[in-house]
């Protein structure tokens, strides 16, 4: 906050379009007319090369789900910020190859490979302006006669000069805004990604998820949702992307997405980075100044089943303030202000901004409006520029070119605002529970929020509620069968209890096989009582090392094996396994409550740790030498 | 007068091309010749079509949709690019601009493509097509060995090393014939795996074990081990195994079908474009050094 107080005079008023760089690029101007612009299609892209084409086993049906890890939210060289930031080749293909396991070539110039592919990847370019760039460079014919070439070949060239703020700054001056593509490059652009989506899926080995970015802000505050769609290019691809050109107001855009399902299609949308809406991404007013509704929180939750909890740009489950007494709560905060680092944040914003706290308030509104706006499951996903989905802190490649691996990148900003590359996470995946791995089936897990954020790592978790779960049912070998049947897995409501006890819970985490081992597991819980206040209460249910509880309530911290100096820690502390059942000991039956569950890993250096071992520098001298990484459950739900 | 003396003295079919051109002059400076062509017809279908190309409009809407005002507005800005339109052409400027000429060699490119999709998914490519296909292109599908496989665990930290060995072994005649997810111990991963390598195994189990894993009878489809890894002992039963290298024919139908209906639309672009360059006698200065066919 003091940052960003200590440097607001030098910021111009208009920073609020420009900083967050691709706004100047929405206004629309009067396409080039094209008599046909059905018929037009963009330039196949160069031959495609295809020398080894995976082929796909049959699809099989498990008896428990099988997890399968991914990314929902990431960008290409199709996305405006992206390109304008250096991040010029990395192409959906690319993304799509890089994530199922292949080579790719990063834009720095260095050869990339994931250790571990990825099960499943959505490549998510901003809708504004998507390709416009990309377009300009491979000589899409119609643009000819227009002036987009020539104004972003400017452009262009002012922000190599000045950065992207200022470059854009000087060319709106000069001459107002940029054009936009026409209409008919961007139907081409939008069919083409899709295209490439459809190309490149191998139902039962990696699912691709044709989607886009609605990037909505009022007044620099971030209200972005990613759209994603359960079909096809057949039926995805023909309907262009609802731009925030279109919109800022979510509410157009469930519209939209109603609209586009009235004709047979299933699409959800996931919210993400709430910690830079300043107040806005849970707020309890809609963008017309009216109070929620019962209909918009019916709305809100059929169509945002799930939100993107952790990544690049910081953590959103909770903040210190929010929760003092969470002893985890200060992890990858990123509150400074608002995305286009206009305003800042103010303390009333906070509880408007997080999930926890959105959370407990979807309670509160439930019991005002008779709906739940905020009954979201957790997800996680990289937000990353660069074309390569990695969440690692050993293999981060950044966010943009200026952040992808290098000495002292550290130290730059990031799109030359006030925020430093050392404050990126190298974060976040989402987890999802389903029977195969296909676009149906990953798309109808986050419909039912059977899925879960992680800030990186592979932790494996499982969680179900049920009214009789007892004590040795974790101990199963088929426990997850069992409790599917007597339960509910996460994301779920707890049904109606036929007795008057407690609910009962089975939680089981395991280490990500090539990481940390683990800290412990924690219930939150999260209520409303009588009076209508809203409550938090974190129950250590599972310790490493054989820990317990204090009489304090208290927990020994697990310790650290982390040498900074060498980048390395050592899993000689925490356990491979977790694995428990818990009762709520404190349940009232009248007072509504979810329950979600944190996993946390011990300390592993941080990616910044990595980078000075690496590169023989100092150490970021702000950053945080070593992390805890965790999982975030979806919540299970009780109501009176 | 001496001019029309003169006159007199030209052939009459000269003079008869002459007057005719003159008049033709006349009769187009008054727009009489070109007939249809100088008038711009504006209907609802073409303006709609107009809307629908210009950016930022809905291009389900309709022209009848606008007001008074807007809809003056819509026309005059169609009759103009219209005219404008017409008027390049006449002139040739779509000739010489290489931008146009490139739109129309896209144009044409999607549009051959488009009736090359229609004759490859037409014909579905027979068994024999298919498995000439797979062979001349075996390279493209190789693929490193995974294998398929559930299995039971019985856990050494919470048995001992000894007792859970003996505990798998019991276990394994009973597997085949019971419920074997109730069997065992809780396993901290995945019960049932599809399609692992060795190298994602390793990391679950140790290098030894997926070595063992690996070393298993694929066809068996019997309760094999028990297999010890670092956490315990694991009765096997092996769904599926690729030994890598080229997969079967039947495994890969689906891509295979894929991959022909791609290289047939391929060939079939390649064969619509060589046709029409077949069309034309192709003269390559001498100068260049490349001697016409």
């Amino acid at each position: 906050m003091d940052r960003l107080k200590g440097k607001r005079g030098g910021i111009s008023i208009l920073a609020g379009i420009a900083a967050s760089a691709f706004a100047a690029a929405f206004i629309i101007v009067p396409a080039l007319g094209s008599p046909s612009s059905d018929a037009a299609q963009a330039p196949a892209s160069e031959s495609a090369a295809i020398e080894k084409q995976p082929f796909s086993p049959p699809l099989r049906e498990p008896a428990e789900n099988s997890l399968y890890w991914g990314d929902l939210h990431l960008h290409t060289n199709l996305s405006f910020d992206a390109y304008m930031q250096g991040n010029t080749q990395t192409s959906p293909e690319d993304a799509y190859r890089f994530a199922m396991g292949e080579t790719v070539t990063a834009d720095n110039g260095v050869q990339a490979r994931l250790r571990r592919p990825l099960d499943f990847l959505a490549v998510t370019d901003h809708a504004q302006s998507m390709g416009l760039l990309t377009s300009i460079d491979r000589d899409e014919p119609l643009l000819a006669g227009t002036s987009v070439k020539e104004r972003w070949t400017e452009i262009k060239q002012l922000v190599k000069e000045k950065g992207l703020r200022e470059g854009m700054f000087a060319s709106i001056r000069k001459h107002g805004m940029p054009p936009n593509l026409p209409e008919a490059v961007q139907r081409n652009v939008w069919k083409e990604t899709a295209a490439t989506a459809d190309r490149l899926y191998r139902p039962g080995k990696f699912t691709t998820l044709i989607g886009y970015e609605w990037t909505a802000m009022i007044d620099g505050d971030n209200l972005h949702r990613v759209v994603l769609y359960r079909d096809y290019a057949d039926r995805a691809g023909q309907t262009m992307p609802f731009s925030a050109q279109d919109s800022n107001d979510p509410e157009d855009l469930w519209a939209a997405l109603a609209r586009y399902e009235d004709n047979g299609g299933r699409v959800l949308a996931i919210a993400h980075n709430g910690n830079v809406s300043n107040g806005r991404m849970f707020a309890p007013n809609r963008i017309n100044g009216k109070p929620l509704d019962r209909k918009y929180a019916e709305l809100r939750s059929r169509w945002e089943p799930v939100y993107e909890v952790t990544q690049v740009k910081g953590d959103g489950e909770t903040h210190p303030a929010l929760s003092p007494t969470d002893e985890f709560a200060d992890f990858e905060r990123w509150d400074q202000g608002n995305v286009a680092e206009t305003e800042p944040k103010q303390p009333w914003m906070l509880r408007y901004e997080y999930a926890r706290s959105a959370l407990l308030d979807g309670l509160l509104f439930e019991r005002k409006l008779g709906a739940n706006p905020f009954k979201f499951g957790m997800i996680g996903s990289t937000d990353s520029h660069t074309g390569l989905s990695t969440t690692s802190e050993d293999n981060f490649f950044g966010k943009f070119l200026n952040s992808e691996p290098r000495a002292d990148r550290d130290k730059e900003s990031m799109s030359g605002a006030i925020a430093r590359n050392w404050e990126l996470g190298a974060s976040g995946l989402t987890a999802v529970w389903a029977p195969e791995n296909t676009r149906e089936a990953i798309f109808d897990a986050l419909r039912c929020r059977e899925v879960y954020a992680t800030s990186g790592s592979r932790i494996r978790l499982r969680f179900f509620g049920g009214w009789g779960f007892a004590k040795g049912d974790i101990d199963r070998a088929d426990y997850a069968r069992f409790a599917y049947r007597h339960g509910v897995p996460m994301g779920g409501d707890l049904p109606r209890s036929a007795s008057a006890g407690a609910p009962t819970f089975l939680i089981h985490a395991a280490r990500d096989p090539d990481s940390a081992n683990l800290d412990r597991a924690q219930v939150i819980k999260g209520w409303i009582d009588a009076k209508g206040e809203r409550h938090e209460k974190i129950f250590n249910v599972a310790l490493s090392d054989g820990r317990k509880v204090g009489k304090d309530g208290k927990v020994k911290p697990v310790g650290s094996t982390v040498d900074a100096k060498t980048a390395t820690y050592r899993n000689s502390i925490g356990d491979p396994e977790l694995a428990t059942w818990w009762r709520d000991p404190e349940f009232d039956p009248t007072q509504p409550a979810f329950y979600y569950v944190r996993v946390l890993e011990i300390p592993r250096p941080r990616w910044t740790t990595y980078d000075a071992a690496f590169f023989g520098r100092d150490p970021s001298p702000d950053a945080p030498v070593s992390i805890q990484d965790r999982a975030y459950s979806s919540p299970i739900w009780y109501r009176p | 007068m001496a001019f029309l003396k003169r006159i007199a003295r030209v052939d009459p079919l000269v003079l008869f091309l002459i007057a005719g051109l003159a008049l033709y002059l006349v009769l187009d400076a008054a727009g009489l010749v070109r007939g249809n062509d100088r008038v711009i017809v504006v209907d609802e279908a073409r303006l709609s079509a107009f809307m629908a190309s210009q950016g930022g409009r809905d291009p389900g809407g309709k022209a009848s949709l606008l007001d008074a005002a807007e809809r003056r507005e819509l026309i005059a800005a169609y009759v103009r690019d219209e005219a404008l339109y017409r008027e390049a052409l006449a002139l040739g400027l779509d000739r010489e601009d290489s931008a146009i000429r490139r739109r129309l060699v896209q144009s044409l490119r999607f549009s051959l493509q488009d009736e090359g999709n229609d004759e490859a998914t037409a014909g579905k490519p027979s068994d024999a097509e298919l498995r000439a296909f797979f062979e001349s292109h075996r390279d493209r599908f190789l693929e490193s060995p995974t294998v398929s496989f559930s299995h039971v665990f019985f856990d050494k930290r919470r048995r001992g090393t000894g007792a859970a060995q003996s505990a798998a072994r019991e276990a394994k005649p009973m597997a085949a014939t019971g419920d074997w997810l109730a069997m065992g111990d809780r396993y901290p991963y995945q019960r049932s795996q599809t399609g692992v390598t060795e190298a994602t195994l390793a990391a679950e189990l140790g290098e030894e074990a997926a070595q063992r894993i690996f070393a298993l009878d694929a066809e068996s489809g019997r309760w094999q081990g028990p297999v010890e890894s670092g956490l315990g002992f694991h009765l096997v039963r092996i769904e599926r195994k690729t030994a890598g290298g080229v997969p079967e024919f039947d495994d890969i139908r689906p891509a295979l079908a894929e991959q022909w209906a791609r290289e047939q639309r391929e060939q079939a672009l390649d064969g619509a474009i060589d046709r029409i360059v077949g069309e034309y006698r192709v003269s390559i200065a001498p100068g260049l050094g490349v001697p016409s066919k």
